[in-house]
């Protein structure tokens, strides 16, 4: 493997990413801490976080090196979801965060995600002005007698447990004893979530709530975790399903019939039922993905008479126009939303926490509350698969668009929904493919800016379908 | 009660993260919106009831004095019912220059107020309250969501008495200062910068050296057990530190989120303020002010989130979007300016375009430049 000299060749969507120690290895990641380091002075601090495995640990580990010997001092909270390193930031005052994880990539990719003050990841000047010092070795080392020292943190998880509920009525979420099935997705929420949902008085089914090396190359979530979950709900009667990303800032929601809720619906679920946000006053600004649904749009509009801002789904592009415009809510399609009250950043346990106080408050199935919303005006196909074929699928469809180098096509963009794929293709609108829960057959849903365009984008879906089972 | 009140307004800041805004004027006088940042905290005091308002300046007092002097004359004040002095005395600290003026407050309780935040505390709420606690001192607090590193940090009790200061702590201090208090909050409480004391406290800073509030006399009070309190709400608080924040605190004065404190002139239409009426061909988006005197070209924009001063000159074709234009600034044609801020007495030459920068008082760029993300000192020439 050549030494990467440049890191914009393992830049991708504003994250450093790369198959871990064989394209970051960690003398490059020692480097990687040494330029970051330079950025950000000496005497700054920074929370550093993981998320499970060896990889991201060895990782973490060469990356610190790098970091102290630039005499930056290191808060270090081990393994952590990013929630909790973003709580941790802007709680304890620190000036930058650093992440290694996974991601719902596979395969070893290991991605490094930093943020800043505010608990935001960096923006593409940030990562620009971090290259520029690893570019040119400009990586300006300390005084031996200055090197950064390093603190462990660990008790913040118990700071972040008690204080993210203090945001919801607790007493009200205590009274109900709701039934939540959660999955953490082998991923550290399983510290913080279970227990927090179990200390609220849920009866609280958690699964894949613990540390996994023998899956930690394997996609999670996939298709038979999200539908085991499915299955646990309705089994249990359970109120709310969950399955967690693995690194814990968003999730997919399944209501007490095994149903998923699009973004949509919960971004419609949250303006209409949470207390603060329907009583917002009219001309509020919420701030969704430029590729959310029209039917969103119109929602917000008739609603409140609510002003949409729509932002690119780059990493902290949402959270950055959320602090700018003082808006009340935020939402990507990639399921991540974001409540400024609490914080500019998406946490699945607050999501989660929100459902619950509103499905406390409301006393109705969450199947019954959205049942009223608006449905997207789409184009829609089904396509046959065989079993076989149908828990392999989204990875055969990742694969298929690496190796066929469709990510670099300027006019299209993809966007991993958890379940499935959205492609996004400029000036047509955009497409979901993703394999059903229920039967044995592969979904495409599509909103073109026409009728004629969400044909359209229908067949190029179905041919993707097509060829990356070939 | 409110007869009850004084205040002291602390003008004495030089402003120097605001560089180079504060190259020619100290903090106190940089502009928000078209006004200077003293006068929001005169009208601060004033919409709470307080009658007796005492500004202690320091850098560029003079010049301070006469501002304010030019604004709040004799007249104004006798109409408003309220009496602004400015005495002229050398300070050498916050808490020396209430020492300084001591023998002007005449009230039971006073507060003490800076003249360099943009805030809307509810100050009738925050001054009952110092009154119901029977406090000696209170302070006004906040929840901050980053940086708390970078201001005075407190402890409370639940009752609202403070239990420790933390001055400026690190984050190893937060951590562990989370871990020893029950009650966790989930974000660090700030000092917010305005105090209400009982006039016994006037006493003590006579008597004693101290120069500071934060570092000598709250952590003096704590030690002795004084009644001191704090108080935390939700309220806009601003701290316009530097040329980013700065823009921002623009921004939110324009949304209104500063309520009641809003730009100077006519609101003729919703979130549109002008000091005198902009010509019929002026295009212009939501949440704009605009100063007097200026001269419009042909096919301007002023896009939504921008403040123009007074004495300005926009030849044709100019877009400003999310901006702050100071006074006397002279813009060629073809121009665009995006989220930026050009001081006094500016000349932008034809065809430049202008992103994320801050360009001095008295500075000159040359037609067709291009800058992006660049702060230029007073008096340059680009």
């Amino acid at each position: 493997m050549d030494e990467i000299t440049d890191l914009s060749t393992i830049i991708k969507r504003g994250r450093i990413q790369a198959i871990g120690n064989k394209v970051i290895t960690p003398e490059l990641a020692a480097k990687i801490g040494g330029a970051v380091g330079t950025y950000l002075g000496a005497n700054g601090i920074m929370v550093v976080a993981r998320e499970f495995n060896n990889n991201n640990r060895m990782l973490k580990r060469g990356f610190i090196s790098g970091l102290m010997s630039t005499g930056v001092n290191i808060l270090n909270l081990h393994s952590a979801p990013v929630p909790v390193l973003q709580f941790s930031i802007r709680r304890f005052g620190a000036e930058s965060g650093v992440y290694f994880g996974n991601g719902s990539a596979s395969e070893g990719i290991v991605q490094i995600r930093f943020f800043d003050s505010s608990g935001i990841e960096y923006d593409k000047s940030n990562l620009e002005s971090v290259n520029e010092y690893f570019r040119n070795n400009k990586i300006v080392r300390a005084n031996p007698l200055n090197v950064g020292a390093i603190s462990d943190i660990p008790y913040t998880q118990d700071i972040y447990k008690k204080a993210i509920p203090q945001f919801i009525d607790r007493k009200l979420l205590k009274s109900k004893n709701l039934v939540v099935v959660v999955d953490c997705s082998y991923g550290p929420s399983s510290i913080v979530v279970p227990s927090i949902l179990t200390e609220l008085q849920n009866d609280c089914i958690a699964i894949n709530a613990y540390e996994n090396d023998q899956k930690a190359n394997e996609m999670f979530p996939n298709l038979r975790s999200i539908k085991d979950v499915v299955n646990i709900v309705k089994a249990s009667h359970a109120d709310l399903g969950i399955v967690l990303d693995s690194d814990g800032s968003r999730a997919l929601y399944i209501d007490e019939t095994g149903t998923i809720l699009t973004y949509e619906e919960l971004m419609m679920f949250f303006l209409k039922y949470d207390k603060e946000l329907s009583s917002a006053s009219s001309g509020s600004s919420i701030i969704i993905s430029k590729s959310s649904s029209k039917v969103l749009e119109q929602f917000a509009v008739d609603l409140n008479e609510l002003k949409i801002l729509k932002s690119k789904n780059y990493p902290g592009e949402i959270s950055r126009a959320l602090r700018e415009e003082r808006a009340i809510l935020g939402g990507s399609d990639t399921y991540k939303f974001y409540f400024p009250k609490y914080g500019p950043f998406s946490d699945a346990t607050f999501t989660t926490l929100k459902i619950l106080e509103i499905l406390a408050t409301q006393e109705l199935p969450l199947s019954v509350l959205i049942r009223s919303f608006p449905r997207n005006l789409h184009a829609y196909k089904t396509i046959p698969i065989s079993e076989e074929n149908l828990f392999s699928f989204i990875l055969k469809l990742k694969d298929f668009i690496r190796k066929k180098d469709i990510e670099s096509d300027k006019k299209l963009d993809f966007q991993d929904l958890l379940i499935g794929i959205k492609i996004i293709v400029k000036d047509m609108g955009w497409v979901v493919i993703s394999p059903s829960v229920h039967v044995n057959t592969i979904e495409l849903t599509a909103e073109g800016f026409d009728p004629q365009k969400s044909e359209e984008l229908i067949s190029l879906a179905t041919e993707y379908v097509e060829n990356c089972q070939k | 009660m409110v007869e009850k009140w004084s205040a002291v307004i602390l003008a004495g800041g030089i402003g120097s993260r605001l560089n180079p805004l504060t190259a020619k004027i100290c903090k106190p006088m940089v502009p928000l919106c078209n006004r200077p940042m003293v006068d929001y905290a005169i009208d601060h005091l004033r919409y709470a009831g307080i009658k007796k308002i005492i500004i202690v300046v320091k850098h560029f007092g003079n010049e301070l004095r006469d501002q304010i002097n030019s604004t709040w004359t004799k007249e104004v004040c006798e109409k408003l019912g309220i009496e602004i002095l400015i005495p002229k005395v050398n300070s050498m600290g916050t808490a020396d220059a209430v020492r300084k003026v001591a023998e002007e407050i005449t009230s039971e309780n006073f507060v003490v107020s800076m003249a360099d935040i943009v805030t809307n505390l509810p100050m009738t709420k925050f001054m009952e309250y110092h009154l119901n606690k029977k406090a000696q001192a209170t302070v006004s607090m906040k929840r901050i969501e980053e940086m708390a590193t970078k201001y005075g940090n407190t402890l409370l009790d639940d009752n609202g008495k403070i239990i420790r200061f933390l001055e400026k702590p690190s984050s190893q201090e937060i951590y562990l200062s989370a871990l020893t208090i029950r009650t966790v909050e989930t974000l660090p409480i700030i000092n917010t910068g305005i105090y209400c004391f009982n006039r016994d406290i006037l006493d003590l800073i006579k008597e004693t050296t101290f120069m500071d509030f934060g570092k000598e006399i709250f952590p003096y009070l704590l030690e002795h057990q004084y009644r001191l309190y704090g108080f935390v709400d939700d309220y806009y608080w601003l701290d316009v530190g530097n040329p980013t924040t700065y823009l921002w605190s623009n921004w939110d004065i324009l949304r209104l989120y500063g309520w009641p404190i809003t730009p100077p002139g006519k609101q003729e239409e919703k979130f549109k303020w002008f000091l005198e009426k902009p010509p019929s061909h002026l295009k212009y988006g939501e949440n704009v002010c605009i100063g007097e005197n200026n001269t419009f070209g042909k096919d301007n924009y002023i896009k939504s989130l921008t403040s123009i001063g007074s004495n300005c000159t926009l030849e044709d074709n100019v877009i400003m979007d999310k901006s702050v234009i100071w006074d006397g600034v002279k813009i060629g044609n073809n121009v665009r300016i995006e989220q930026s801020v050009i001081a006094n007495n500016c000349v932008i030459g034809e065809n430049c375009v202008i992103k994320s920068c801050t360009i001095g008082p008295n500075s000159t760029i040359h037609p067709k430049n291009t800058i992006n993300s660049k702060i230029l000192n007073a008096d340059s020439i680009l």
